[in-house]
């Protein structure tokens, strides 16, 4: 059961990964930052549910209010980016280089 | 409840407690018009009311198991909230909100600082990072700032992502979110992306693309407060990681990570045409130097007491690079070839920076030099002479850029264009907070028995 | 840390002043005196002379009579756990009596210098180096640690330079001033190595702590040290193969060649051999081969002598032969009347300088020639008779001082073995040929190849008081041996003491004098009975004269070995600019290039940076996992 979770986990967060690597969109690019977060989310719940736990169920809890803020802040940025009249596109965010 | 409520006291999070106050107090207060020049004060104020509470704290364990409060945590956030004060003291901001933002990344940092167990660490790393990257965002120059803003919050989300999975793998072969010490692949694999996490705040090879777009964009003083305040607090997570289990496999691979670091950096520094991107990548090998540092501390064994000379390393950077960061806003210069000859423009300033410079070169009699002397003095001590090897050869090419400016500074004739550009368009008062960044940092190096100072201070 | 006992309070008033008076002398005249009025620069440093020469005085006095002596550490210099270089001052038999002789001969020198060199537009310059010489002589024969010693062996050596290359205008002054140093320098090479690998082995160097320990211990190292010490003696003192410096030296003006390379300077390294015979004296080979190559250089620079038509350049190979002599008497096991010669030698060879000064200032030339003087016994009636004593001591003529220090000498060679006598015989043998060859060519005659000296006259009396008094000296020494036998033992740092000088023995007074006769009668020939004789051999034998003239084909070796190891430092230094420089000017541009290429990687896309993430992570845990 253990291999499962796991493999749950790791293919949501390689998913998450992806979308981050091969997306263009920022807004999708946020999706799969949210996607990483949940993954882990389900390893713990999984394993305080093994451990008997509670403290790390409440855990849970507060990093699912973590991930929300984060994209809270995430969103408002793309939102500048958006103001500021340019595509949401990492495309358009390649001027600092070198 | 009751009973977790009476067992707790949260003396020993005074000065976070005062932070958060501060920061309920800014947002919520709005800004009226007349009271709009106190905002200023309210920053350095929240600050410095920090460090003093800090200094007055004694070590504790609360809340038992999420708070700890021992003598590293105590040491560090001295460290943090000395190095915010700059930055306070010259934030630039048309309302109350960088001042909120700046005392809500300062109060995560705090949090991170007394972290008692695992989950502690990753909400004190979220906490500090997010007001960060708007704080980023808000730079006076637009679309570069906003650019940034967007590289630190990708990158930082993926680190803090690693971190939570690593995190989970270490929580599944421990049982337990407390600092323990856990054994087999799994909790080495955890704590390998746990260290990843940490590694990534840090700014360490290769993980650091981040670092020299934000620092180059974002205004000088906050590039400084990141440079310092944030790298303090995210060293000390590293070290909080690699303390958990300092036979592990991570621990094995921290010096060479932090010796190809500190070459990389320097090597890329060399060519670098933008003065904040070139401070960026000497931060990137100064953290290399630091990463070192720590990888030799846990092969020792992670006693706080010895970790004296990362101490001395910070303390020594938060006035380098402060000052650097300072010079650069006071002056406004942004290209490398602005700075040809400066020393027949503006001769104090000319003389501050190349104190500073000589200072990240690691000259003697310089703190920089004393540093780094320490450093590589635990690395051979942990038997790690490859990554000495490196942060050597990258503490010898980073000669070429520091003595490089010095050298452009004094000996170099400036550009007829540049003669007739007017002195610096900086205040007075951040001239002097820029001296009294310079001063320590060149006078430091004096002082060697600051460092058994900081041993007992480090110590529970 | 070992707290040194003792300090400048128990210096005895003699001993400060010996050094307080020429430190004093030397800042008045060059700070105040020189400045103000450049032809009195000499006052202030004859008086010191004079008090150096009470002083010195003095001080052999309470050691031959009270039997009085000094080895006092005054103070750290570099001080490390157990291991101590200090200076400090010793005061025994041996640095006493040479110390006297020193004082005495050179403070008359100074004297006689202020009249030699009055016409000279750098005389302020030259007394200035020439006390500096005895301030540092002074040191060298009081020090009492090998590192002390090699501080003012190398003092010495510099202030010969600055005053062989005194009239730096002319080429050959220049280059015989460099050579001297470099020569020096490799014996010195030999002195410094010495004295490192005792401070290795013994912590310290100083005489009193090392000679003890090594009489009663076995140490591996010190026969090389022993060799290294002779090596350096070698250098200093003029033996083969480093002795080619001291004929060319004779480019300074007549008193720098009267003190330094004749009685003092080059003495140095006997003085040293002298010092360190307790070291010496345990290593198995090492007197053997000090006898020999002493015995060696004695003959062959006398036979060179009898060769050589300037005067000066006969005196200096008449002075490498002597200084022969006396390391040929050390290399016997002969250390008090090695040490005796070198003292009387210091007298009369200082005269003959002198005197062959006066003739060249007489003639107003740097140096005169055989050619240009002949029959001056008339004209130079007082340097004539002080020549001729002087001539007569060196010569081995009883009973004037030389005979005394060589009898000895030839004593110990008797008792040795036929090739020590047949040594001794030869020395004899030559050393009065060229002496009396030189006495009959200058004051009798003229030959009718020589030109007379016209327009000569005697020397001024502040040049002839001066080498009247060397003189007296000459005379009286050879009166003062079983005083001088007295004094040599004390403070002799090992309690095995040395023999004092050999009592009368017909039978080596029948072979001295008769050898020296044998020298003076081929003399008389050549002079008297074929005045063209030495003239004449030149053009019938060029290729015998070519050979004298080369040193028997000495200085060409040297020449050629020189452009040997020139050609080697160009190597070195081709080596140095093409690769070293090389490397280091093409480590910046690599660096650089790398950093170049780095940039590369930061695209400016968020994907990659993140991709960059992963790929590390992943690249972490399999190292991890491993």
């Amino acid at each position: 059961m253990t291999w499962a979770v796991w493999a749950v986990t790791g293919f949501l967060f390689a998913c998450g990964a992806a979308m981050i690597v091969l997306r263009r969109q920022l807004l999708a690019m946020l999706m799969g930052l949210e996607l990483m977060i949940s993954a882990v989310n389900i390893a713990l719940v999984y394993y305080c549910s093994r451990y008997a736990d509670g403290e790390t169920l409440a855990s849970v809890l507060l990093i699912i209010a973590i991930a929300a803020a984060e994209a809270v802040v995430g969103l408002s940025l793309i939102l500048k980016v958006y103001e500021a009249g340019r595509e949401v596109e990492t495309e358009s965010l390649q001027e600092l280089k070198g | 409840m009751a009973q977790f409520l009476a067992q707790t006291s949260l003396s020993g999070l005074a000065p976070e407690l005062a932070l958060a106050a501060l920061v309920c107090a800014t947002l919520m207060a709005g800004l009226p018009a007349s009271g709009r020049r106190y905002w200023k004060l309210i920053g350095p104020l929240g600050a410095l009311c920090a460090f003093a509470l800090a200094l007055t704290t004694v070590p504790a364990v609360e809340a038992p198991g999420l708070i700890r409060v021992d003598g590293l945590s105590i040491g560090w956030q001295l460290l943090i909230f000395l190095a915010a004060v700059p930055f306070a003291l010259l934030l630039r901001g048309e309302d109350e909100v960088p001042t909120a933002l700046m005392l809500g990344s300062l109060l995560g940092m705090g949090l991170l600082a007394s972290a008692g167990n695992l989950l502690m660490l990753f909400i004190g790393l979220e906490f500090m990072s997010l007001p960060a990257y708007l704080l980023v965002a808000r730079g006076a120059r637009r679309a570069p700032a906003r650019e940034a803003a967007m590289k630190y919050f990708f990158a930082g989300g993926t680190g803090g992502s690693l971190f939570l999975f690593g995190l989970a793998l270490y929580y599944a072969a421990g049982r337990t979110l407390a600092f323990s010490a856990s054994t087999g692949p799994m909790a080495e694999a955890g704590l390998a992306l746990m260290g990843v996490g940490a590694l990534f705040k840090v700014g360490a090879f290769p993980f650091h693309f981040w670092l020299p777009d934000v620092y180059e964009s974002a205004d000088p003083e906050l590039a400084g407060f990141l440079s310092t305040s944030m790298k303090a607090a995210a060293v000390l997570l590293l070290m909080r990681v690699a303390a958990l289990s300092p036979h592990s496999g991570f621990v094995r691979c921290l010096p060479w990570v932090g010796g190809v670091t500190a070459l990389f950096g320097a090597l890329l520094a060399l060519r670098q045409q933008r003065l904040q991107r070139l401070l960026a990548y000497s931060s990137i090998s100064h953290a290399g130097n630091v990463i070192l540092g720590v990888g030799a501390w846990a092969a020792l064994g992670a006693v706080p007491g010895e970790a004296s000379s990362i101490y001395y390393y910070l303390a020594a950077y938060l006035f380098m690079s402060n000052g650097a960061f300072l010079f650069l806003r006071q002056t406004g210069l942004r290209e490398r070839c602005e700075v040809t000859g400066l020393s027949r423009r503006d001769a104090p300033g000319a003389l501050l920076f190349a104190v500073l410079l000589l200072a990240l070169g690691g000259i003697p009699p310089t703190a920089g030099f004393l540093a780094k002397l320490l450093i590589f003095w635990e690395a051979i001590k942990a038997a790690a002479y490859g990554p000495v090897i490196l942060a050597g050869a990258a503490a010898l090419a980073s000669l070429g850029y520091y003595l490089g400016l010095v050298r452009q500074m004094y000996l170099d004739e400036p550009l007829p264009a540049q003669a007739a550009a007017p002195a610096r368009p900086g205040d007075r008062f951040g001239s002097i907070i820029l001296a009294a960044c310079a001063a320590p940092a060149a006078v430091l190096g004096l002082a060697p028995w600051l460092i058994g100072v900081f041993s007992r201070l480090l110590s529970p | 840390m070992q707290r040194i006992p003792g300090g400048f309070a128990f210096l005895p008033w003699p001993v400060i002043l010996l050094f307080a008076a020429p430190v004093a002398a030397l800042l008045v005249s060059f700070f105040i005196v020189r400045p103000a009025r450049p032809r009195w620069t000499h006052v202030p440093i004859l008086a010191s002379c004079a008090v150096i020469a009470a002083c010195a005085i003095w001080i052999l006095s309470l050691v031959l009579f009270q039997n009085w002596g000094l080895d006092l550490p005054l103070g750290g210099w570099m001080v490390a756990g157990d291991w101590l270089v200090s200076y400090g001052v010793r005061v025994d038999g041996l640095s006493a009596s040479v110390l006297a002789m020193v004082s005495i001969v050179g403070g008359l020198i100074h004297v006689y210098a202020s009249g030699y060199m009055a016409e000279d537009p750098g005389f302020a310059r030259f007394f200035l180096a020439f006390h500096l010489f005895f301030l540092a002589m002074i040191g060298l024969l009081l020090s009492n640690s090998y590192i002390q010693l090699y501080l003012f062996w190398e003092l010495v050596g510099f202030a010969s330079y600055l005053l062989i290359g005194f009239w730096w205008q002319k080429k050959t002054a220049r280059r015989a001033a460099l050579q001297a140093i470099l020569t020096n320098r490799l014996g010195d090479f030999g002195l410094f190595l010495a004295a490192l690998i005792l401070l290795a082995v013994f912590h310290n160097t100083r005489f009193a702590l090392i000679f003890p320990a090594i009489v009663n211990g076995h140490y591996a190292l010190v026969s090389l040290v022993g060799f290294l010490l002779f090596w350096a003696a070698t250098a200093k003192s003029a033996q083969f193969p480093l002795y080619f410096w001291l004929p060319d030296a004779m480019e300074g003006p007549t008193p720098v060649s009267a003190l330094m390379h004749a009685a003092t300077m080059v003495t140095a390294g006997v003085f040293l051999l002298a010092r360190s015979w307790p070291l010496i004296s345990t290593v198995p080979v090492l007197p053997d081969l000090i006898a020999v190559v002493g015995a060696f250089t004695a003959i062959a620079a006398g036979i060179v002598a009898c060769a050589k038509k300037d005067l000066k350049r006969i005196l200096a190979y008449s002075t490498v032969s002597h200084l022969g002599i006396m390391v040929f008497g050390l290399g016997l096991g002969e250390v008090a009347p090695a040490v005796y010669h070198l003292i009387t030698h210091g007298f009369f060879k200082a005269v003959l300088f002198l005197c062959a000064g006066n003739i060249a200032h007489g003639l107003h030339q740097p140096t005169a020639d055989l050619d240009q003087v002949g029959g001056l016994r008339k004209k130079m009636p007082f340097t004539f008779v002080c020549f001729t004593v002087a001539a007569l001591s060196l010569g081995g003529i009883w009973p004037f001082a030389g005979y005394f220090s060589k009898d000895a000498i030839l004593d110990a060679a008797l008792h040795r073995g036929p090739w020590a006598i047949v040594a001794g015989v030869l020395i004899g043998v030559t050393s009065a040929l060229y002496i009396f060859r030189m006495l009959f060519l200058t004051f009798f005659g003229p030959s009718p190849r020589q030109k007379g000296g016209e327009h000569i006259h005697e020397a001024e009396p502040v040049m002839a008081v001066p080498v009247g008094f060397i003189t007296l000296g000459t005379l009286l020494g050879g009166l003062l041996g079983h005083s001088f036998s007295t004094v040599i033992k004390s403070g002799w740092p090992v309690a095995q003491p040395i023999a004092a000088l050999p009592e009368f023995s017909w039978s080596t007074f029948a072979v001295g004098m008769s050898a020296a006769a044998v020298g003076a009668g081929i003399a008389w020939v050549i002079a008297f009975v074929n005045p063209s004789f030495d003239w004449e051999w030149r053009t019938k034998y060029p290729a015998l004269e070519s050979a004298l003239n080369s040193d028997f084909g000495w200085k060409p070796f040297v020449r050629l070995a020189t452009a040997g190891v020139v050609a080697l430092a160009n190597a070195a230094g081709f080596f140095d600019h093409a690769v070293v420089d090389g490397a280091v000017e093409g480590a910046p541009r690599v660096a650089g290039a790398a950093g170049e290429q780095g940039r590369r990687l930061a695209t400016g896309r968020i994907n990659d940076y993140v991709w960059w993430m992963l790929a590390g992570a992943a690249v972490l845990l399999l190292a991890v996992m491993r």
